[in-house]
Formats: C-alpha cells, structure tokens, sequence
C-alpha cells in the first residue's frame, strides 16, 4: 500500500511536471516561473492576502422578507420558481410555490447578481461515509454560522435568543415551513426527537453529554405554536454553538416525526412486524436506519429540509436533487436553490480523483488537492474549464504532541518535563517546513486559538516556536540528559538511549512534515524514528496512552467552534493523545484514567468556567488569555505551520461563489457558511 | 464440496474479526476527522446500534443462520443489504472481464502461435519483450500512465465507467459509446499481465508440440500447412490455457481489485477492498465467501469443458 501510494505520487509528480514543461507551447522561461515563481502569481500583499477571511456571510441573510425590506427599502412582490418546478404544479403534483414556501421564507442576497435556474454540480469523492465538497451544503441546520464563525445567523428558525444568565436559548420556528414531502415541519418536529428518541432507553441508551448541563438533561419546552425553549440547570451559552454546527440538524436536533412513526414502538404496536418484514431483528434496528440522514443516508423516501435532498443510491454515484419546499428566495423572490442537482461520484482513489479534476470533471473539489499542486492546477485550468481560489485553512494540517500519560515511567518522565517539550519545540525549523512543504503559504506558528478569535494574545504563534537549536541542546543538557552514546545521541538518565518513536496516520503533508522534524530532532541528539499505522490502529493505540509522539490534524481555532468542543481541539486529547489518561480521569469523575497533577485539574477546571462566560466580556477575555498564556507556555500541543493557504477549484461558470481568500473549515461547515443556495452556473 | 464452504466461511469471518479494532474504531476515527467529539456513552449507543457488543461467537451463529435464509447481513458502511450490494455491482463487473478475457485470449493467442511459428525472429523478440514487460509492470502505475495518456491524446476522461454527465442518465446509445470509451484502459491494464501469459504458455506449448512425429509426418504426407496446425498442434496445445479458465471465474467477478480502484470501477474488487479496510465485517466476510464459492465452481467448470474438448481426459473408473 506505501508503496503503491508513494509510486502514484512521484508519477503525479513526474506528470505534472511534464505538463509544466511539456507540449512546447510554453516558452522554457515561463515554463519554469510557472513551475517555481508560484509565489509571484498569487497575491502577496499582506492586506490582499485573504480578501474574504472575515466574509460577512451576515450582510447576505436576512431572516423574513420583512428584516430584508427594513434594511434595504425593497420589496419583494411575488415568488417565482424553477421550471421544471412549474412543469410540476401544472401537472397537479406539488402545490404553487406561494403554498410551498414558509409564510415568512429566509431571504439571501446573490453576492454577484441573482441567479438563473439548472445546472447539476458534480463532485466526486473517496468513500461515501463523509461530508465532501458540495455535500455540506445539504446541511440542515436551525442556525447557520458565517463563514468566518463570528455570528451566528438565521436558518431554518427565524433566530434565537439567549437569556442574560446563558441558562435559556429560546428559538422561534417559522410558521407554514415544510418537509421536502410536503408535511409540516415544526418544533414538534424537535419534541419528537427529543421525547420518543433521545428518552427512549432503547434507541438511546445513554443520554448525550451535549445535551446536559450540570449532571441534569437539558429541557425541552414548547411555548406556543412557534416558541421553543431549551433550558439548562446551568448556565451553558455555548450551546448556541453547538445548534449551528453539528448539534443543531436533522438527526441531531430534530427529526422527520411523522414519517418515523412507522417504525417507532411507542407509535406503531406494529413496529416489530414492519421490521421483521424489512428484514431487521428489532423495531430500532429499522428505526435507526430509515432516521440515518447526511452521506450514510440510503432511505431516499426519508423527508428533508435541506435544498437539495436524496434521489438516486447506486454504486458508483448518489443524486441529490432540489427540494421543492425549500424555504429561501433571493431578492427578487426566486425560489432557491438555483443549482437543479448534485452528482456525487464515487472514485476509487485520491491520485485518481484529482486527474479528474485536472480533467475538469468536477465542478468543486478540494479535498484531494493541496498546495503542492497548485502549479499543475493552473497549468490546466484553461482546457479544463475551472479556475483555482485559494482559501485559508486555520488550523494546523500537521501538529504533534508527547504522550505524558506514557506507559513507560522512563519517558513519562521526560515528557513530563516542560523543558524537555520547549527544547523539542524550538528545534523544529518551521520556517523550512514551510517553505518546503506549504511552498512558503503558511505561517510558522505553535498551536494556539486563532489571531481572530476575541481573547488572543500576541506572542503566542512564537512562543517556543523560533528555531533555535543551541537554547534546545542547553535546555536537554540541563534535564539530564547530556551523555550521548557512541554516535552522539542522548542518553537517559538509566543509561538507556532515549528513542522517540512518532506514530502517525499517512495523510496529505505529514510524511514530508516529519521527515523533516525527524532530522531536527536526531540533530538535537534525540533520536527519532517514524512509525506510519493504518489509522484505526493508531486510534487504538493513542487512546490506550500506548504511543510516544501522536500527529493529527487541528480544527476548532476559531472561537465558537473552539467554545463547543471544549474537550476538544486544543486540549489533551486532540487526536494526539497528549494525556488522554487524565481526560479519562475528568470525565468518569476519577473513576478510571490517571489523577492529573494540580496544575492540569486547575486547567481542566479553568476551560470548564470559561465556555459559560458571556463571549467577549473582560472576565473572559482575561480568563481566556490566562488559560491560554499556560496552555501554550506548557508546549502541551506542538504546532508547524498554520493558516495554510489551500487550493479549490471551482467551475469557471460558477457565479456567487466568496471563496477566493476566504476561510474554509470544518468549523463553518465548508461551502454551507457561504450561502451555496445562490450559485450558479452562469450559461 | 460443502465442507470446503463451511470451513471457508468459518475461516474468512475469523479472519476478519483478527485485527485490533472493529467496524466501529474506524468509523468513529471519520467522525473525529470531521471534528465530531465522540463519548463514550456515544460509543456504547453505536455498539449497540450494530450489534458489536455481543461476543464474536454469537455474532458468527447469526451471520452463518441468517446467510443459509439467502441474508447476507447489512453492510454497516454502506448501510444497505450485503447481497444488494453484491448484486448490483455484478452486471458492470462481468462486463469489464469479459471484454478483458475476450482481450487476454483474443490478442494472446494468436500472438503465442505467431511467435512459435516464427521462433527467434525479430517479432518474437519483440513480443517476448513486451510479454515480460507487461507481466512486470504493476498494474496501478500502468492504469495511471494509460489514464493520463488517453486524457491528453484523445480528451477521455480518467477513471470510471462513464462521464459524470452520463453516470445518472439511463442507457441509450450515447452512455453506450461513452463506456466504450472508457473500456480499453480497464481492460488493456487487467488484461496485460492475462496476455503475456497466455503468450508465453502458449508459445512454449506449441512448440513443443511443433517438433513432435505427429507434425512432422502430416507434413510429409502434404496435408495444408494452415489446416494441420489448427486441427492438431493448436488443440493440444489450448488444453492448459483451458484448465485455467476455471480459475478466471473469481478474478472474473472480483475485478482486478487495485487496477479497479485507481480506475474508480465499481466492481466487486473494489468493494471487498474498502469493506476490509473499514472492517465492515458482514460485508467482507460475505464477499470472501463469494469468491470461494467461485472457485470451486470454477475449477468444476473448467474441468468439464476439459472433458469436451480434450477426447484423451476421461474418467477413471
């Protein structure tokens, strides 16, 4: 398999090169500033840099048609349709798009100008268990964040409040919205979810933690027929967060009540039959199936609110086709989505993949292209018929950290040690890594929350992170580990060599990243080896505290998702097992895992008061920078490089699309933060 | 015979069910990747949901149980029926290797015979040559370096079976003709390794044969040169070229698992690949049971076609 992937590599490789200097079209010196002045193409101006990085996704949303007019003195009149839409309420089979549409629909501004209808975008992807490209941009959300994560916007529900004392989030659903079958949705839609799935023992047998607060289950309240109220015995603003990202969707939060009662127990006496009929052994077998929603889905029957919902499952492909009772329109009151479908292929391979795209068979993809290749994308884009936006990634593609919870006292003692981590820390060159692995695009930094985020201190991307492999060697020979062996690496204080062993699961940079912090540790006089594992192996072995040096990759750096996942991204179990023991002792009240020392319970205590402070005020902010001024001067998480400038294609016809120089992550959930309902293909 | 498939099968589940891990790890390493925090309640919720919890013996009495009612199981990755997924990717797999068998015998035999009959002339170097290095090429590299080149000479597109434009359209004469665009890289990288095989044994074979009284006396009786090779030496010949058409069945069905993957083929191949990687248990140990069953049928096929063609095989009593 290494073999194989490292061989398809150099031959991408040897063949973008040959296009680069092939064909005899191109001059020889253009050709090699095509090939090494990648960096003079692309916009270098530090203010240019990200143009879109703090995209005010807010400016295009407006929750009714009504906020819309207030704010810009114009009306919408009438609303209008697709027309293979219109073909349909001629026939009789769906209702005219005035009955369709919410009383009050969510109303986005086109960025450019509105859109017309058709078109079907076509991603591929590896695999079909995740989100990918365009797919995200099904996502059913009660709210959606902006792009740059700093406000949280309308959605499906007309907006939300939160209560002074971060106890209450009331939501307020829009009357006459409905399912992409035509049923109504509402916030019975959410009672449903709540009552018969999440308090039924049997589909849910134990409760989930985003969903508690203070060792109590959140509350669920209807108000009146629009109101819902979700109320938590302890203050928890965060949880706002969560219902904009992956907490607050179908399936998450709410769910097609009407349509599952089919195969719910407490609804259908039946149910067990129905099943049995289906072929599963238990009701919730068959519940749990026809409920999956997102990329496992394979119910095309299951009712949606997305704008585009599941038509065809076949083995090669999956369609997605618009929802005819989608609840947008643009200025001019058209019916969104304007795109007709989605083509999601499957491919088999990632080097494949991207001929595709080099091939212009896809209309976005990110995925499966990085910097390196951003030379052969450009080359092709002409024939091809794409063009390439670069967006910003921040967070870390490679970070690392020790394992303190190591099981061998020797080595847990050792990395234990702070100098030790400094030492490692400032004997990595970051800016070598960058010019040699991100082209130069990056910036060197440690891993810390994001230069946006409202608490962020300058001097931490540097804090232990300037290469200085002199202070390194001092601080190694102050912590006793000065005697070296015959070929000059250090030995421990029993004598033995000191050996770290990095485990990692091959993925886009990290290779040639740790390849390079392999040299400079062994310069160092630590040597170090390189261990690639197959990844469900070196989840294995990082959560049983088993490895020396974990690698993954980091998002949650911007502020809101970084509230969310408190015990996520930037703390000790963040994919790398940096003390994975001492998250096990925090979260079964010190019923297993290891008693951390004072210092990481005070740690642990500290994030948990932090998420509940209101967002912004002093307490906060100083809170946050404390926390954050210990965390980092610990070197618990080693970084590289952050805010990696990664390449996107997009059809050259697309229109509407913020991308270029914007932020593009997980945390916003990809092309959902930027309003994919209004592209379109111009043509 | 059913023995040898129970003890496959036993075999096969085992086998999976070895590697640290289940189903379950994997997935909730994706779900990780994608920035979902995953507790440990949820993991107990999950385990239950797939019935991961029970002991690996009760897990094999069901899957055994459930297999001889003609149910595969469900496929936890895919979250469909295990013999739907077989099903459906059979039509697609069968049409690839047969065009790829029609290749490896339609281009090596008739090259074996040319370089028997013409031994140590500049052709049959040649050929040799390319035999050798088709069986010495990997596949995944020759498929990658066929991809590209049909993309920059003719403009076809890589990988797949069809264009995403003709993937979701139903079949008419244009979604014909762009497969049979697609066909000859598939088919030329499963097939090359197949051809320079069938080249060397057959060359090997006939001329042996060609140098036997029997040829020799044909022709001095004066019987025609074209008639005498095809009634006599070429028939001999065939035989060990079709005693192993017996085992193509399961390549038949499985595709060419790596060249299907870098060519983004649905096969059967392909599909058993990525259930191994993700330790879709059901999934794997259904289509490795599959391709047992294959084999065995296979060998009883090309045996009988032996039969049938060859006067000499008969049984002993």
């Amino acid at each position: 398999m290494l073999h194989r992937r490292l061989l398809a590599r150099a031959l991408i490789a040897l063949v973008a090169t040959a296009t680069v200097f092939g064909g005899g079209q191109a001059e020889p010196e253009e050709a090699a500033a095509g090939a090494g002045g990648e960096a003079q193409q692309a916009p270098t101006a530090a203010g240019d840099q990200w143009p879109n990085a703090a995209f005010k996704t807010g400016d295009f949303v407006y929750a009714t048609p009504a906020d819309f007019t207030e704010a810009t003195g114009h009306e919408i009149t009438s609303y209008q349709e697709a027309p293979e839409l219109q073909a349909r309420v001629t026939s009789g089979e769906i209702p005219p798009v005035e009955q369709r549409l919410p009383e009050e629909p969510l109303v986005l501004v086109p960025m450019e100008k509105v859109g017309q209808y058709g078109g079907s975008m076509r991603v591929g992807s590896v695999g079909f268990t995740g989100w990918t490209d365009f797919t995200d941009a099904r996502w059913p959300g009660l709210l959606r964040y902006s792009a740059d994560t700093a406000q949280v916007l309308p959605y499906l529900t007309k907006g939300y409040e939160l209560s002074a004392d971060g106890k209450t989030i009331t939501l307020h659903f829009r009357e006459g919205l409905k399912w992409s079958d035509g049923s109504p949705f509402a916030l019975e839609d959410v009672l449903f979810w709540w009552e018969y799935q999440i308090l039924n023992d049997e589909l849910t047998p134990t409760k989930p933690g985003l969903w508690m607060s203070g060792g109590e289950l959140a509350q669920f309240e209807k108000i009146d027929d629009t109101i819902l109220r979700i109320r938590f015995a302890e203050s928890n603003p965060a949880a706002v967060f969560t219902l904009a990202h992956h907490g607050g969707r179908q399936r998450t939060i709410f769910q097609p009540g009407e349509y599952l009662k089919t195969w719910h127990l407490e609804h259908n006496p039946e149910a067990s039959a129905v099943a049995k009929e289906e072929g599963y052994d238990s009701w919730w077998e068959a519940y749990m199936f026809h409920q999956t929603y997102g990329p496992q889905q394979t119910d095309t029957e299951l009712p949606v609110v997305a704008a585009w919902a599941l038509d065809t499952v076949a083995p090669t492909h999956r369609t997605f086709v618009r929802n005819p009772y989608y609840h947008a329109v643009d200025t001019a009151g058209n019916q969104l989505p304007y795109i007709d479908s989605i083509i999601r292929s499957l491919v088999g391979d990632a080097e494949t993949l991207k001929l595709q795209v080099v091939a212009g068979e896809f209309d976005i993809n990110w995925r499966e292209v990085s910097g390196d290749d951003y030379p052969l994308l450009l080359k092709n884009q002409e024939s091809a018929g794409y063009r390439v936006a670069l967006v910003k990634y921040p967070g870390h593609l490679v970070f690392l950290s020790f394992n303190q919870n190591s099981k061998d006292p020797a080595k847990r003692e050792i990395f234990q040690n702070v100098a030790f981590r400094r030492a490692m820390s400032m004997a990595i060159d970051r800016d070598e890594i960058n010019e040699i692995v991100f082209a130069g695009q990056g910036v060197p930094s440690a891993v810390t929350p994001d230069a946006s985020t409202s608490f962020y201190k300058q001097g931490w991307k540097t804090a232990w992170a300037q290469f200085d492999p002199d202070h390194a060697n001092r601080l190694l020979d102050e912590i006793g580990l000065a005697e070296r062996d015959d070929s000059g690496f250090r030995l421990r204080p029993d004598g033995e060599k000191l050996v770290v062993i990095i485990e990692y699961q091959e993925r886009g940079p990290r290779t040639p990243t740790l390849e390079l912090i392999k040299e400079y540790w062994d310069a160092v006089g630590v040597q170090t080896e390189l261990k690639p594992l197959e990844r469900t192996f070196y989840f294995t072995r990082v959560n049983a505290a088993e490895h020396d040096v974990g690698v993954w990759h980091l998002d949650a750096a911007l502020e809101g998702p970084l509230l969310a996942s408190k015990n996520g991204s930037l703390n000790f179990g963040a994919g790398t097992g940096a003390g994975v023991e001492w998250i096990n002792w925090r979260d079964t009240q010190g019923q297993s895992g290891e008693e951390p020392p004072e210092e990481v319970k005070e740690w642990f205590e500290g994030t948990g008061k932090f998420v509940v402070l209101p967002q912004g005020s002093p307490e906060y902010i100083e809170l946050g920078q404390e926390l954050f001024d210990w965390f980092i001067d610990q070197v618990n998480l080693i970084g590289t490089v952050t805010d990696i400038r990664q390449p996107i294609v997009l059809n050259k016809d697309l229109r509407n699309v913020p991308l270029d120089g914007g932020v593009y992550t997980w945390d916003s959930l990809y092309v959902y933060s930027y309003l994919p309902e209004v592209w379109f293909f111009e043509n | 015979m059913l023995v040898v498939l129970l003890a496959t099968a036993t075999v096969s589940f085992v086998l999976i069910e070895l590697p640290p891990g289940d189903y379950l790890t994997s997935y909730i390493v994706q779900l990780r990747e994608s920035g979902n925090n995953v507790s440990k309640a949820e993991i107990a919720a999950l385990e239950k949901q797939y019935g991961l919890n029970l002991p690996l013996y009760r897990r094999y009495l069901k899957w055994l149980g459930d297999m001889l009612r003609g149910d595969f199981g469900r496929s936890f990755e895919w979250n469909r029926p295990v013999g739907e997924l077989l099903v459906e990717r059979l039509p697609l797999t069968i049409i690839i290797s047969s065009f790829s068998m029609v290749f490896i015998y339609g281009v090596g035999v008739p090259i074996g015979m040319y370089s028997a009959l013409h031994q140590y002339s500049v052709r049959d170097y040649a050929f040799t040559f390319l035999g050798v290095i088709g069986l010495a090429t990997p596949n995944f590299l020759l498929a990658l370096i066929l991809m590209f080149g049909f993309y920059s000479w003719f403009g076809w597109s890589p990988g797949g079976l069809f264009s995403p434009e003709y993937e979701v359209a139903a079949w008419s004469i244009a979604k014909f003709l762009d497969m049979l665009k697609h066909l000859p890289v598939p088919v030329i990288v499963i097939g090359t390794a197949g051809t320079a095989g069938v080249i060397r044994v057959m060359r090997g074979v006939l001329l042996d044969e060609l140098t036997k009284q029997y040829v020799i006396t044909a022709r001095a009786k004066g019987v025609v040169e074209r008639k005498l090779l095809f009634k006599y030496p070429v028939r001999v010949s065939i035989n060990p070229i079709v005693s192993t058409i017996g085992w193509v069945l399961p390549a038949v069905v499985s595709g060419s698992t790596i060249t299907a993957i870098v060519l983004s083929l649905p096969t059967t191949g392909a599909l058993l690949f990525g259930a191994l990687m993700s330790q879709d248990s059901y999934l794997a140990g259904s289509a490795v049971l599959f391709l047992s069953v294959l084999t065995v049928l296979g060998t009883f096929i090309s045996d009988m076609l032996l039969l049938w063609l060859d006067p000499r095989i008969r049984y002993e009593k």
